[in-house]
């Protein structure tokens, strides 16, 4: 039961653990940790990334870091993927629709698909951690996802 | 009457409590068994809305204790909700 704790625990995002996470684990000795009160701690994490902010300085401190996850760079490098990958079909066949899907629309696809999980994990997980700039962060996910949609959708691909 | 914060509230209005004292308080008085997931979340928001505020600790077990402002939040709850028992209990005695 320990382990399922501690690996609920981890859903808090991290300010909030700093602040009250002590505090929680006693109480949680006090009454005893059953499955109900680990869906509740599960359900109390899940409602806290949605409904509460850091306070400000919390989440100036935390932005920086943000900026740099996995789930922060990865989307952004994969709307690049899939534009590079439009731009070296378009150098070497022009512009013209094919008949058949060739290399460059499954990766094309590929980059688009792949990069999905990353953006909700980032809005999951980090957005409610570091604030304003982890919002830009999600904005550039966008417009990198429109960039790459941009000319399949203009040259009718 | 289920909402924590309210519940919270006039937990600590005699006096400052820790989380697992409000906890078996809340389930005497009110007769629900707020989880510590529940209980913690609403007293984080309590706190950033300056309602209650945290004592001095000698262990992990935080006390808590309402503020003038979670006094004056509680009154004006109660004097929302003292009208609708009022009519509510009167109705069903006329039914």
């Amino acid at each position: 039961m320990n382990r399922v704790l501690r690996m609920v625990y981890r859903l808090y995002p991290r300010w909030w653990w700093r602040r009250y996470g002590d505090e929680l684990e006693a109480l949680v000795e006090d009454s005893q940790a059953t499955w109900p009160v680990v869906a509740n701690l599960a359900v109390g994490a899940l409602a806290v990334r949605i409904w509460q902010r850091p306070p400000a300085d919390e989440g100036v401190a935390a932005a920086p870091r943000v900026l740099w996850k996995p789930s922060g760079v990865a989307p952004v490098l994969m709307s690049l993927g899939a534009l590079t990958a439009i731009g070296v079909h378009i150098l070497k066949w022009g512009i013209a629709p094919q008949a058949d899907e060739g290399t460059a629309a499954h990766l094309w696809q590929l980059f688009m698909a792949g990069q999905l999980p990353f953006v909700g994990w980032f809005m999951v997980r980090w957005v409610p951690e570091g604030g304003r700039r982890a919002l830009a962060v999600s904005a550039i996910h966008v417009a990198a996802f429109g960039a790459a949609v941009l000319p399949v959708w203009w040259l009718h691909w | 009457m289920a909402d924590p914060t309210l519940l919270i509230l006039s937990s600590l209005a005699d006096g400052a409590k820790h989380g697992y004292a409000m906890m078996t308080d809340i389930a005497e008085f009110a007769g629900v068994s707020l989880g510590p997931g529940t209980l913690y979340g609403a007293i984080s928001r309590l706190e950033k809305d300056g309602l209650i505020e945290p004592t001095t600790a000698t262990t992990r077990r935080q006390p808590y204790r309402i503020t003038a402002l979670g006094r004056k939040h509680l009154e004006a709850q109660i004097a929302a909700l003292a009208p609708v028992i009022r009519v509510g209990a009167r109705r069903l005695r006329n039914a």
